[in-house]
């Protein structure tokens, strides 16, 4: 048994499966962008990142994909999110929010549903509807 | 093959303009089902579709199959109990060494049950048997493994 700061004990082996469950899912959301894009800048260069993370902003799992975008994705969101709640009172359940100002964070999109948030950097071509 | 046997399948691999990779869907009566079909798969698949978006189809299969009639398995000739040469091996099981007897797949009379632990071998792969199973052996010299 594993015992976290908060003194609160969990099951090793259930924390790591639902480690492995929750990075898949963001390995997922990688295939299902390349899958379904337009822009050869995602469908055929790979070159886009996903990302899960809380309510709170806080990252809980990252796919393998493109390193830069992965370093800079959970302080992009965070200070992406910052601007939404000061502006706009917040991330409401299924807005999806998309960011390209370079002194904020570089290209981000986000949505939000439940108690968590995904989170995809890629290129802009991509946004065509 | 009886030509009742034989039945065809028409799919298509569809995108919308502009994407590179393709969803498998099914043969529709006219364009406009096919279209739909389309956005039917993409919403499943992705979460979404765009209606009005122009649909491609990039390729058009036709799969035909037919089914022929099951043959029973060719029963192995039985070894007989020559073959038998019945051992016993040491094995460390649950922290201690045990006896467990090592038996030839090929001398497994039809309908044999055994419990384990043993050892069933034959000449290109060895079966163990746990504490908590037993085999039964069948005339194609199957052996199946159940929970005791």
């Amino acid at each position: 048994m594993l015992r976290l700061e908060s003194g609160e004990v969990i099951d090793p082996i259930t924390a790591e499966i639902i480690n492995a469950a929750l990075v898949y899912a963001s390995e997922e959301m990688g295939l299902a962008l390349r899958n379904s894009a337009y822009s050869p800048n995602i469908k055929e260069r790979l070159d886009h990142s996903c990302a899960l993370f809380d309510r709170h902003g806080r990252l809980i799992a990252q796919a393998e994909h493109i390193p830069v975008h992965l370093g800079s994705l959970p302080w992009g969101l965070k200070r992406m999110l910052e601007i939404v709640e000061r502006e706009h009172g917040g991330v409401r359940e299924g807005e999806m929010w998309v960011a390209n100002d370079p002194y904020v964070t570089a290209r981000i999109s986000t949505t939000s549903r439940c108690c968590a948030r995904s989170s995809i950097a890629g290129s802009w071509p991509d946004l065509r509807q | 093959m009886q030509p009742q046997t034989i039945g065809f399948c028409r799919q298509y691999d569809a995108r919308y303009r502009g994407q590179s990779f393709e969803l498998t869907i099914e043969h529709g009566v006219s364009p406009e089902s096919i279209a739909q079909r389309f956005h039917e798969a993409h919403r499943a698949r992705y979460g979404y579709d765009v209606p009005g978006e122009i649909v491609e189809l990039v390729n058009a299969r036709l799969t035909g199959t037919g089914s022929l009639p099951s043959r029973d398995a060719v029963p192995l000739p039985f070894a007989g109990p020559a073959e038998r040469h019945e051992e016993k091996r040491r094995l460390w099981l649950d922290g201690a060494f045990i006896d467990v007897p090592v038996l030839q797949r090929v001398a497994l009379e039809d309908d044999t049950r055994i419990d384990g632990p043993a050892i069933v071998e034959e000449y290109d792969c060895t079966t163990y048997l746990a504490r908590e199973w037993s085999l039964r052996a069948d005339r194609g010299c199957c052996v199946w493994r159940a929970a005791k």
